[in-house]
């Protein structure tokens, strides 16, 4: 037997250099899983220039210019049938454009597993040379629910069923999605591997730039809702928050940390409903933050809020939610794949504006409602600590 | 034992002829003393950042008003601007004196009026001084009925949140509309205004203890806007606004353009009153060959109606047919009232809808918008379309230039229509301030 290390690529929508939101996180935990277990690891990105700066890329990434990417546009958008997103787009150009295709089919050559976080980057490679390779299928959601149009519902069930043909198993995140695919192949090996937290350090500075910053705002109480700037984010605090803020006194505040905060002020800017002044007024932006930072705004909340309606955003925030030890409210939709966290004293989940609001409105006159799980099951390394055996077993196999 | 407060900033700085929401201020303001004898006009003095005692001699139109035989009167005929506008030599300066001259002159005026203002300015700190400042105790009223300080959040209304903690002072605000939130899309300026109002709108209904709007549909829009924004609830009660007219206006008026027969529209001349409701009907009158008398609109010239004003202007077929006038006083306007055919009000939406209830006041039927406030002021006196349908206006305009059809609904009108008197509202408003 030899003892030459396996090799496992991972193919991805995005750079995993600096992971900020829930997909490049979770690939990131999968990628050191991976190495933990003794594979020799790589990723490939493929994504927009414009997306991501330079400090955020691989080195073996594939950066479409901006340039080629809408020249090339309305001919992908022809050829798919509809309006598709850059993640559709993105693989289709691979494949039209011949010095990227053969760079990733190359790299691929180079590797006994491919490893394929979401199924959209599978539409770009040359499926014979898969022919002897292991192949993983790493799903973050239920895709196609996350379309509105029909082709485009259409066309990603099409990609997800062909890679689930090739993919010798699936690594899901929820129960849902576990039952998703068995839908799809009943006899396919699934593992659940649930979202998680990697545990951060309490760091004095960050608690101190966090607390002047709070002072400077005028910010006494507030309520946090760390999202990225993904649309359904905003289209969904739209929904169950909106304008409904006049419960709030003038010193509590809702803050939103993390790239949602450039969206939401950009949205609110192009609003033509004047009550966008209300959120204006109401709520206050953390832009970036460091994990240190981060940690201090979620130590110094009165509570955590999750007003996810839809989207495709993974619920890794809700694992954060749940491990801070922080009052939540939330939507069941933000909870899948925490079902079972629900029942506990301090979640609230609210699916209607008008339970949402009284339910927040409730926070700030609540003291910190014990928590009676055990914290250390949020974890990746609980996570990967219930699967890896099941995942070594099925590599090898 | 609290004191009641009622606040005239607003109307001392009003310059010139009240309209909407000044003139039912003033009518409140000056029946104060008649409900409540020992309430306190007050005033916010932005050169001290204090509310300090004021009185109804402070109010230009008030010491007009006073001085008039009939106290219904104030006569702009006597203001320096109308008497240099009427004399002619501003038309002329502005006809006939080349640009630079033009440009000259504007120069002169802001400089000059620039360190004016700043002498002006230090002589108000100076006397500001000399003021009264009003000490809050335990439970005091505070009277908003005007737009303060053009909807601003800074001073009266902070030292307002301040009182409010120390000495749980009540706060009592007249609400007119929440047109500017509805129809954001009427102010302009890019919806500037209309999130100026939304957010003073939004921090005095926390700050108040009791709303009084003008209508029920305005109450019913409060209720709305209060359950959008999540905002305690507060007690709202509504007034009716009064509509008597001077009974004793007998100013001769040079009606020029009423030789003929005429409609009359009245209220400013700005989008949402919908003027263009009427142009359209008019252009499909013309279509249809259908005759209508003349039409005078009678309004101060307002904002995003420069492209109507120009087609109504330069369509030559309809030449003569709609007369639009912007400066036309109280005593012009009555005269207007008392010999049109019908008046009609197309706005699209209202707080209240004055014009309707001064028709009526007058006798003369109306034809009104449905929408909103206005089926409110009349019920089933008058008639109504619906403020985007040309066509169904253009019926009833056809309907009713018909003598008989007119004289029958005036004496419905006459026998039906119960005027509101201003001591009626006054009546009404303090009977909610002191409950």
């Amino acid at each position: 037997m030899s003892n030459k290390k396996k090799r496992l690529l991972m193919i991805g929508s995005y750079p995993i250099v600096k992971p900020i939101h829930g997909g490049q996180r979770r690939s990131y935990e999968l990628l050191k899983n991976y190495l933990k277990l003794g594979f020799e690891v790589e990723f490939i990105g493929a994504y927009l220039e414009s997306n991501y700066s330079k400090d955020k890329r691989g080195v073996n990434d594939i950066v479409i210019s901006n340039k080629i990417y809408h020249d090339n546009l309305n001919f992908m958008n022809y050829l798919v049938g509809f309006e598709a997103r850059e993640d559709i787009i993105i693989p289709k150009l691979i494949i039209n454009l011949k010095k990227l295709s053969n760079k990733l089919n190359n790299t691929i050559n180079n590797f006994d597993i491919i490893h394929f976080e979401q199924p959209f980057m599978f539409q770009a490679v040359n499926k014979k040379i898969l022919e002897n390779k292991t192949v993983i299928f790493g799903s973050h959601n239920i895709e196609e629910d996350l379309f509105d149009h029909l082709l485009a519902k259409k066309y990603v069930k099409k990609i997800t069923t062909d890679l689930l043909k090739f993919g010798k198993f699936v690594i899901v995140c929820s129960e849902n999605e576990k039952q998703y695919y068995l839908k799809l192949d009943k006899y396919k090996q699934i593992i659940e591997i649930p979202n998680a937290v990697s545990p951060k350090s309490v760091d004095q500075f960050g608690q101190t730039k966090i607390k002047n910053l709070l002072n400077k705002e005028k910010i006494k109480q507030y309520l946090l809702f760390v999202s990225s700037a993904h649309e359904p984010n905003f289209n969904s605090f739209m929904k169950i928050i909106g304008f409904k803020l006049g419960f709030l006194d003038d010193e509590q505040f809702i803050v939103v940390a993390g790239n949602l905060s450039y969206l939401m002020k950009i949205k609110l800017a192009e609003s033509n409903d004047p009550r966008s002044i209300i959120i204006e007024n109401k709520v206050k932006y953390f832009f970036e933050l460091n994990d240190q930072e981060l940690q201090a705004l979620i130590d110094q909340s009165t509570g955590i809020i999750l007003p996810i309606v839809y989207g495709s955003g993974s619920n890794l925030k809700t694992a954060e939610a749940l491990y801070s030890g922080k009052n939540i409210v939330a939507t069941s939709f933000a909870f899948r794949g925490y079902e079972p966290y629900m029942k506990f004293a301090n979640v609230k989940i609210a699916d209607n504006s008008d339970d949402f609001t009284n339910y927040m409105q409730q926070m700030f006159n609540q003291k910190n409602l014990p928590v009676a799980y055990d914290k250390n099951k949020l974890t990746w390394q609980h996570s990967f600590s219930q699967n890896n055996k099941k995942l070594r077993e099925l590599i090898n196999e | 034992m609290s004191k009641v407060y009622f606040d005239i900033t607003d109307l001392i700085n009003w310059p010139g002829n009240l309209t909407g929401i000044q003139r039912v201020s003033f009518n409140l303001a000056i029946r104060l003393k008649d409900e409540i004898p020992d309430a306190q006009f007050v005033k916010y003095n932005k050169y001290i950042n204090k509310i300090v005692e004021a009185n109804l001699n402070e109010i230009d139109y008030y010491n007009n008003y006073k001085n008039k035989d009939d106290k219904y009167k104030f006569n702009h005929h006597e203001t320096f601007k109308y008497k240099i506008i009427q004399s002619g030599v501003y038309d002329l300066g502005k006809r006939y004196l080349p640009l630079y001259l033009k440009i000259l002159i504007v120069k002169i005026y802001k400089i000059k009026s620039f360190y004016f203002k700043k002498i002006i300015n230090s002589l108000k700190k100076q006397s500001a001084k000399n003021t009264k400042e009003i000490i809050f105790k335990k439970n005091d009223v505070y009277l908003l009925t005007a737009a303060n300080d053009n909807w601003n959040l800074e001073g009266v209304v902070a030292i307002l949140k301040e009182q409010k903690k120390i000495n749980n002072i009540k706060i009592v605000h007249i609400i007119y509309d929440l047109i500017p939130i509805q129809f954001s899309q009427f102010f302009g300026s890019n919806g500037q205004f209309s999130k100026r109002y939304t957010n003073y709108l939004f921090e005095i209904i926390k700050l108040s203890d009791q709303l009084i709007a003008i209508s029920k549909s305005v109450k019913l829009n409060l209720l709305d806007f209060i359950k959008s924004t999540k905002l305690p609830n507060k007690p709202i009660n509504v007034i009716r606004l009064g509509d008597e007219i001077n009974p004793n206006q007998n100013f001769k008026f040079e009606i020029n353009d009423t030789d003929e027969p005429f409609i009359l529209a009245v209220g400013t001349f700005e989008v949402r009153k919908n003027y263009l409701l009427l142009y359209m009907a008019y252009k499909l009158a013309e279509q249809e060959k259908i005759k209508l008398p003349k039409l005078i609109i009678v309004g101060k010239f307002g904002w995003l109606v420069e492209n109507l004003n120009y087609l109504i202007k330069h369509d030559y077929l309809l030449e003569d047919k709609i007369i639009i006038k912007h400066n036309v006083s109280d005593e012009e306007l009555s005269q207007l009232y008392k010999n049109c055919l019908f008046t009609v009000y197309p706005s699209i939406y209202e707080g209240w809808g004055l014009p309707i209830a001064e028709s009526l006041a007058y006798g003369k039927m109306c034809l009104a918008s449905s929408t909103s406030s206005m089926p409110e002021i009349a019920g089933q006196l008058i008639e109504y379309f619906n403020p985007y349908d040309a066509a169904h206006l253009l019926k009833l305009l056809e309907q009713y230039n018909n003598e008989a059809l007119l004289r029958k609904k005036e004496l419905e009108i006459k026998n039906n229509y119960k005027i509101t008197t201003w001591d009626k509202t006054a009546k009404q408003f303090y009977k909610f301030v002191v409950k």
